[in-house]
């Protein structure tokens, strides 16, 4: 088992309006597990929470009651740092550090090996990463602040694979990309999945996409989980309305 | 050879105000109410603290230089409070900690190792130097804190990607912190370039008017140049190093 989420609950750290019980929940009660080598995707509505689901898996924030058990045991046992080296995140919305697409790519990997990798054989490295990515090569010496979204997207994932991590948390990856683009994006993470073991984490809007990468979902709505099971499933037989309308909603998209 | 300055000489120099407040006037920039109640405050106040000063000169005794120099930290830190756009939790301890050790290890220094004054609490020394670091001091502090909260707040996404990709919560942060120092420092260094060629130091300037030999006065000046980097650079750092970690909690992760 990769997760296993028993009871997360997290709540609006700034709590403005007294008013209202239900929407201080971000969370709410989730009961789940995420499976080793199987995909595992996040949908639903916008507001509805797959961001802050994502950034608990790394321990960018924490839960306010419930336990996350990472390869069975407590997310909170684990030392964070190297919590986050085993579980690499790409945020919604990709953010360059300074300088290069070198210099970004150096940075992810400082930390991994003490002493820095060759530089020739390392460029080398990413060189590949980026040709896998549908990146042309020369892009390592551009200043990141010349790429498009979409390509910092890619960027930005690029730089989380060099550090070889176990599981990926990605957060509406292609949520730039047009149709094509995405199409190929896909299937790169499925190559990826198959040539590095990876374990993937994905948020997505898109009911193209859910069919493409198969594997388990879980609909949120509203911090909570309203249907879960395999990706095929929710799909073809929703069990509640409110997935019905949504997996609608999707497809007007 | 010293000429004192009576009151009826102040009050001539008055003159110099009231043509600043003509000016003022005749160009209709508003200014002449600020003008006025600044002088007026000058006055006031430099007069009220000559007094002070004069009574703790005259005591003599280690608890009215301490009491002086107690109510000197309580203005500092309010001050410092008063310029800031941002709050952080301990602040107050934070900014009150960093000051005590930067001015205090200086001012232990200059009075009691390079100076060796006697008695220890001599308010002839103490408190005029103490006066010089701290302002200079309070001064950096201010600047640091505003600079480390407003990148903190403004680079939070920057942040949280180095920290994703394995940074400690210090390293995700380590260019803000120097960029804070930095702050911080850029007066001192300023002035230390440019002292005595562009500007003659009010202490200095002081000293030669009311009678002290310029090589001696310069001697000074060189030694509190050296004392005001000293403690500025320390309680600046000392509050860059506590106050980041007031944005975040152990586990590398931004508080809510
Ligand atoms: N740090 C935070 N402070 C206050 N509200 C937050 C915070 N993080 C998320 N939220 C709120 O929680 C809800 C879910 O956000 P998010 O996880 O980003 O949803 P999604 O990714 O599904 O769009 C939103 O209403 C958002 O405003
Ligand atoms: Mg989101």
């Amino acid at each position: 088992m990769l997760f296993q989420f028993r009871h997360v609950s997290k709540k609006k750290p700034v709590e403005t309006q007294k008013s209202s019980t239900v929407r201080e929940y971000i969370l709410h009660d989730l009961l789940f597990n995420i499976n080793a080598h199987v995909p595992q995707l996040i949908l639903g509505p916008s507001g509805s929470g797959k961001t802050t689901l994502l950034r608990l898996c790394n321990r960018l924030t924490d839960p306010d009651s419930g336990e996350i058990l990472f390869r069975g045991q407590a997310l909170t046992a684990y030392d964070v740092i190297e919590l986050r080296t085993r579980i690499g995140y790409v945020a919604q919305v990709p953010v360059m550090l300074d300088g290069s697409v070198l210099s970004n790519f150096k940075y992810a990997i400082q930390k991994l090996n003490k002493n820095l990798p060759n530089g020739e054989e390392f460029e080398e490295e990413c060189k590949e990463l980026l040709r896998f990515l549908n990146l042309p090569e020369p892009f390592l010496y551009y200043e990141t602040d010349r790429l498009s979204v979409g390509e910092k997207q890619r960027v930005a994932l690029a730089r989380t694979l060099l550090r070889k991590p176990e599981v990926i948390l990605l957060d509406e990856p292609t949520s730039a990309l047009d149709r094509t683009s995405t199409f190929r994006f896909l299937e790169t993470i499925n190559k990826l999945r198959d040539e590095m073991n990876l374990n993937m984490i994905m948020v997505t809007h898109s009911i193209d996409q859910a069919k493409i990468l198969g594997g388990n979902g879980i609909v949120l709505v509203g911090g909570s989980v309203v249907e879960q099971g395999p990706v095929a499933e929710i799909m073809n037989n929703p069990q509640t309305e409110i997935t019905k309308q949504f997996i609608e909603g999707m497809l007007d998209n | 050879m010293i000429i004192e300055l009576s009151y009826i000489d102040l009050f001539i120099g008055i003159g110099l105000i009231v043509i600043a407040i003509g000016l003022s006037i005749y160009s209709r920039l508003q200014l002449e109410k600020d003008l006025f109640v600044g002088a007026v405050r000058t006055f006031v106040q430099l007069i009220a603290v000559g007094y002070v000063l004069n009574i703790v000169f005259s005591i003599e005794a280690w608890y009215a230089v301490i009491a002086v120099l107690l109510l000197m930290f309580g203005i500092a830190v309010h001050t410092i409070l008063g310029r800031q756009r941002y709050r952080f939790k301990n602040m107050i301890p934070i900014i009150t900690v960093s000051l005590m050790i930067g001015t205090g290890l200086t001012l232990f220094i200059v009075v009691y190792v390079i100076i060796q004054v006697e008695p220890w609490y001599s308010p002839q020394y103490v408190i005029p130097i103490m006066g010089m670091i701290l302002g200079n001091s309070m001064n950096g502090v201010a600047l640091a804190i505003d600079r480390l909260s407003s990148e903190i707040r403004e680079k939070r996404e920057i942040i949280e990607t180095r920290l994703s990709l394995g940074a400690t919560s210090r390293e995700a942060v380590s260019d803000i912190i120097s960029s804070a120092v930095r702050a911080a420092m850029i007066p001192t260094i300023n002035s230390l370039m440019t002292v005595g060629i562009v500007s003659l130091p009010g202490m200095m300037t002081g000293q030669i008017l009311s009678g002290t030999s310029p090589i001696i006065a310069v001697k000074y000046q060189i030694l509190v140049m050296y004392m005001i980097a000293a403690s500025v650079m320390i309680s600046s750092v000392l509050l860059v190093q506590r106050g980041y970690k007031q944005y975040f909690t152990a586990h590398h992760q931004f508080k809510e």
